[in-house]
C-alpha cells in the first residue's frame, strides 16, 4: 500500500513533541471512532452495548468521546468480547503508523464478528500456503486436519473440519 | 480518503487565519486538531454530531463548531457548511462557561460567513494531516 505522506505531515512529524501527541491523538480518536463504527455496523444502540458490557450506557457514550482517552487494556479487551472481534495491541514504526491510520471512514473501521464459516474461508488459503505435511498453526490447534482421502492427490491438502 | 473538502477562511491581507490561529497553540493541541479534522473528513454527514461537531442557534444560526477539548481548554473551530461536502472553518473560539471566547465569536463568524458567501476567494482549501 501506497501511502501518499503529505509534506505538511512529514514536517510536523519530524518535531519530536508533536509526533508524540499525534500518535496518543490517533490512538484515543481511533479507539472512539472504531467502537462507533462496530457499534452501528450491528445497528445496536449505545444502551444495547452497555448491556453487553454489564454498564450503564454513559460508559459507552464516554468510550466513543474521542475526548476521553482513558481506557485501559482489559476495557479493550471487555470492548473486543462484547463485539466478539480480536484485539491487536502492538508497537509499530512510524511508516507503519501512518499505513494503518491513513483511512478511518466507517467502512475503513468496521469489524465482523468471528463467524466460524467466514474465518475458514479466510483463512484456508493461509493454511494452504503454509501447510507443509501437518505443519499448520490452524491444524497444529485442532481447528482443521488434511484430508485422508484415497483420492488421487490435490496440488494441495484439502482442508476438512474436525468434528 | 476524505469525503469532504475543508476550507480556511483568509481576513483582508490574505492571511488564513487558522493557520494563524494553528501557529499559536501547542502541539498537543495542534495534533488533536490535526486528527480530529482528519477523521471528520472521512465521516458520512450523520456522522457530524455530538461530540465532535454541533449547530449553533441564536446569533450563531447557520453556523456550526467542531468540539474538541486538550489540556482542559474546550475549543470551538467555528465555520458553515459552504456546498456540498464542503466546511468553511471561520475562526477558533474557546468555549468557557457556556460562553464563548472571544464574546463576539458568532457576529465576527456571521460577517466572515457573509464574505466568504460574497467572495469566495475569501477562504482556500486546507489540508489536514
Amino acid at each position: 500500500m501506497i501511502v501518499n505522506l503529505s509534506n505538511k505531515l512529514f514536517e510536523k512529524l519530524k518535531k519530536k513533541t508533536y509526533r508524540d501527541a499525534y500518535v496518543a491523538e490517533n490512538a484515543r480518536t481511533g479507539i472512539a471512532y472504531q467502537i462507533r463504527a462496530m457499534r452501528e455496523q450491528r445497528s445496536m444502540q449505545q444502551g444495547s452495548l452497555a448491556s453487553k458490557l454489564g454498564k450503564p450506557q454513559s460508559v459507552v457514550s464516554r468510550l466513543e468521546n474521542p475526548d476521553y482517552g482513558k481506557y485501559t487494556l482489559s476495557s479493550l479487551l471487555e470492548i473486543a468480547s462484547a463485539f466478539d472481534v480480536a484485539l491487536v495491541v502492538r508497537f509499530v514504526n512510524y511508516p507503519e503508523f501512518i499505513r494503518q491510520t491513513r483511512n478511518v471512514s466507517p467502512s475503513d473501521l468496521e469489524v465482523d464478528s468471528f463467524d466460524v464459516g467466514a474465518f475458514f474461508m479466510t483463512m484456508s488459503g493461509d493454511v494452504g500456503a503454509e501447510t507443509g505435511p501437518g505443519n499448520s498453526t490452524l491444524i497444529s490447534r485442532g481447528f482443521y486436519t488434511a484430508s485422508t482421502s484415497t483420492a488421487p492427490a490435490p496440488s494441495r491438502p484439502q482442508m476438512v473440519r474436525l468434528q | 480518503m476524505a469525503l469532504w473538502t475543508i476550507r480556511c477562511y483568509l481576513d483582508a491581507n490574505g492571511v488564513d487565519v487558522i493557520d494563524e490561529w494553528f501557529e499559536t497553540v501547542s502541539d498537543a493541541v495542534a495534533a488533536k486538531f490535526d486528527t480530529r479534522m482528519r477523521y471528520l473528513q472521512q465521516q458520512p454527514p450523520e456522522a457530524w454530531k455530538r461530540p465532535d461537531f454541533d449547530t449553533l442557534h441564536n446569533e450563531g444560526a447557520g453556523l456550526g463548531e467542531i468540539r474538541f477539548e486538550r489540556e482542559k481548554v474546550n475549543y470551538r473551530p467555528i465555520g458553515f457548511f459552504s456546498g456540498r461536502m464542503e466546511f468553511t472553518l471561520l475562526l477558533v473560539a474557546i468555549e468557557k462557561d457556556r460562553k464563548f471566547i472571544p464574546k463576539s465569536a458568532c457576529k465576527i463568524a456571521q460577517r466572515r460567513k457573509k464574505e466568504v458567501i460574497e467572495n469566495r476567494s475569501r477562504a482556500r482549501d486546507c489540508e489536514f494531516v
